[in-house]
């Protein structure tokens, strides 16, 4: 059985139907990227598996660890593994990320039987977690997101990853706004945190995150539904033709698949 | 003494289409049985640097801050030295307060340097047994170039029912400088009628900050006029407010002359069916050219029967202004609720946070930094639910409930 299984997924955001009957395997080790042109459902599904209220689904199932998933609140979620990096991360002042991570960890561990982590044993995970994404900053006193770069903000994504250490890790575009420096340490952070037992699914525009972090498979989400799956070179492939080819051969009818 | 809550009952009936007095309406902390109070001989010591009004009476503290006198009003009175200020009643409550007040501080700064930065400490505390109605004045001068930082608590967390008016007085030199502060923390039977009238000379610099934590009914009244140019106040306030309790803020700064800024920031979280009015009124005078003002007012409503009255209010007579207002009122916000709870934070804890990271905007006008840590104390505690162990509470204060009996005081002494 897949890590995680999605089966005939619709779903939408108010009125307009966003999925429209996505199916996806993904099992543990495995990296699969996402890819696909503009508004045509990446983030839902995103969004989706993690539980973000602001989308409903109206069709279809997503089974992790066995379990469907759709009626189980999102911190339940998080506590069984599953971890979101936000496109556009949530600025929280008067939160400070201590507080923020401190309370996250030791959820989680209530939720897995584990007793809360001291003070001087949690503050020592930090300075460890901060070295996965090169953190040079000060965390302590400084607010969730706050005032912090683009760059910064993706950043502290990846080092909430290291610091949870989920065991499906969902990562929405975690590219953008990032320099070539920046692209490097983060998707740097994001390989070290591979291993057999998790899986990572990277939501991207742009082929050139997965010179990094080199995928297992490529799905392509178009108008709703994943229309190609192929090997990491499908991703050169857009590269270099862009989206038109896919929706030819989708025009001139049956599946790409 | 009936003739006093007579009086009180008329004036809200008289003021009920004023447009700044139609909300206020304390008559069920009104009764005939009320006591005027009396003199207290305290059991205990008056903290050494607590300057108490118990029971609508002064009792010195040992210390105070260098350059700083202090007095009761009634021995400023004997003096002679309170001047026409007494007589300058702005409203009706004003004139009976200064008709039938008890006692007050008495306070002049007249030092120009406060290296050590300590705050004058000042404390209105209601120990009678009883229905208490008390009137309470005081004068807070701040001399030319001087400048002075006072903390000040209203407490009184029993049961029984009180009615207070209380009117303070501030005359700020040129290029004076003051940072006010006052914690109110009331019991649900209680009713606060404050006011704070604000006199500004040029140059003068006013930072004021109005923590309402608890108080059955609380209005906070408060007028600055800014008689000179070049005058910046800035004014703060937070409101957290449950059951059937209600706060009324409102707050005039009138732009007299040319070049002064003025900033207010309320914020407010209702739980249950708490009611809370916000009434802001910037006035720009024809002349007072230059002018930089904003009032931003922000609520958070927690259930379908807490509300809200905000009235943001402008009136500009020159065009050479820059004014903003704005005032939201909402619940917590969905995106930042859902990004804590994606790394597993629960739902109650998530709103906890979010809850202390909307009033933290005001936590961070506090100047002192003692007194900015004992208010985010307060306020974590505050919505943690006052009495509740602080073992399961995520907040992390500096200093920790003490179990379940933990009282929730303001204690400034410990600052």
């Amino acid at each position: 059985m897949a890590l995680l299984s999605i089966r005939n997924l619709h779903a939408s955001i108010g009125d307009k139907e966003i999925l429209r009957g996505v199916n996806l395997d993904v099992n543990r080790g495995e990296v699969h990227s996402i890819m696909g042109p503009n508004g045509n459902g990446k983030s839902t599904l995103a969004g989706i598996i993690a539980g973000n209220p602001k989308y409903t689904v109206t069709q279809g199932e997503i089974i992790y660890k066995d379990k469907n998933i759709l009626d189980m609140p999102v911190d339940v979620r998080a506590a069984e593994g599953i971890f979101l990096g936000f496109q556009y991360p949530v600025e929280i002042p008067g939160v400070s990320i201590t507080n923020f991570m401190k309370a996250a960890v030791d959820e989680q561990r209530k939720y897995r039987g584990l007793d809360p982590l001291s003070s001087a044993e949690f503050l020592r995970l930090m300075e460890e977690k901060k070295k996965v994404v090169e953190m040079t900053t000060n965390l302590v006193g400084r607010s969730v997101n706050e005032g912090f770069s683009g760059g910064e903000k993706k950043k502290n994504e990846i080092f909430q990853m290291a610091m949870l250490e989920p065991t499906l890790a969902i990562l929405d575009e975690t590219d953008s706004g990032l320099d070539i420096d920046a692209l490097r340490i983060v998707a740097g952070g994001v390989n070290r945190l591979r291993s057999d037992s998790n899986a990572t699914i990277v939501i991207t525009h742009y082929q050139r995150l997965l010179d990094y972090i080199v995928p297992d498979f490529v799905h392509i989400l178009y108008e709703g539904k994943i229309v190609k799956t192929g090997p990491k070179e499908l991703a050169l492939d857009l590269e270099e033709r862009g989206y038109e080819w896919i929706k030819e051969e989708l025009a001139a009818g049956g599946s790409v698949r | 003494m009936n003739e006093l809550v007579r009086q009180l009952s008329a004036i809200r009936v008289a003021q009920r289409k004023n447009e700044v007095w139609r909300h206020v309406d304390f008559s069920d902390y009104l009764t005939d049985d009320m006591q005027l109070p009396q003199p207290t001989v305290l059991a205990d010591a008056v903290p050494s640097e607590q300057h108490s009004l118990i029971d609508g009476h002064y009792h010195p503290a040992t210390h105070r801050p260098s350059g700083v006198d202090i007095i009761s009003m009634g021995e400023a009175r004997a003096k002679g030295l309170i001047g026409t200020e007494a007589s300058s009643a702005t409203n009706p409550y004003d004139q009976l307060n200064a008709e039938h007040y008890t006692d007050g501080f008495f306070v002049r700064a007249h030092g120009t340097s406060l290296s050590d930065g300590a705050p004058l400490y000042l404390r209105t505390e209601g120990r009678q047994r009883g229905a208490t109605l008390t009137h309470t004045r005081s004068i807070v001068r701040v001399e030319e170039g001087c400048q002075l930082s006072i903390v000040r608590s209203d407490e009184g967390m029993d049961e029984n029912t009180g009615f207070a008016s209380d009117v303070t007085e501030f005359y700020l030199g040129r290029n004076a400088s003051l940072a006010y502060y006052e914690m109110q923390n009331l019991g649900s039977r209680k009713a606060l009628l404050s006011q704070l009238h604000v006199h500004m000379e040029e140059g003068a610099t006013l930072q004021m900050g109005i923590f309402t934590l608890n108080g059955g009914y609380v209005r906070n009244h408060c007028e600055v006029h800014m008689h000179g140019e070049h005058c910046n106040c800035h004014i703060a306030g937070l409101y957290l407010m449950d059951r059937k309790q209600q706060t009324d803020d409102y707050v005039f700064v009138d732009h007299q002359c040319p070049n002064c800024t003025s900033r207010e920031v309320f914020k407010g979280i209702m739980d249950d069916m708490a009611h809370a009015v916000f009434h802001g009124h910037v006035r720009v005078d024809e002349g007072a050219v230059g002018t930089n003002a904003s009032q931003s007012n922000k609520n958070i409503l927690l259930t379908d029967k807490a509300g809200v009255h905000a009235q943001p209010f402008l009136e500009i007579y020159n065009d050479d202004v820059m004014c903003s207002h704005g005032t939201t009122t909402g619940q917590l916000d969905e995106q930042a609720m859902f990004y804590l709870r994606s790394r597993g934070i629960s739902e109650r804890t998530a709103r906890t946070l979010l809850l202390y990271a909307f009033c933290d905007e005001v936590i961070q006008t506090v100047s002192l930094p003692k007194l900015r840590t004992r208010m985010s104390d307060l306020v974590k505690k505050r919505l943690h639910g006052e009495l509740t162990p602080c073992a399961d509470c995520v907040l992390h204060c500096s200093t920790p409930c003490n179990g379940p009996d933990a009282n929730f005081r303001i204690d400034t002494s410990v600052l």
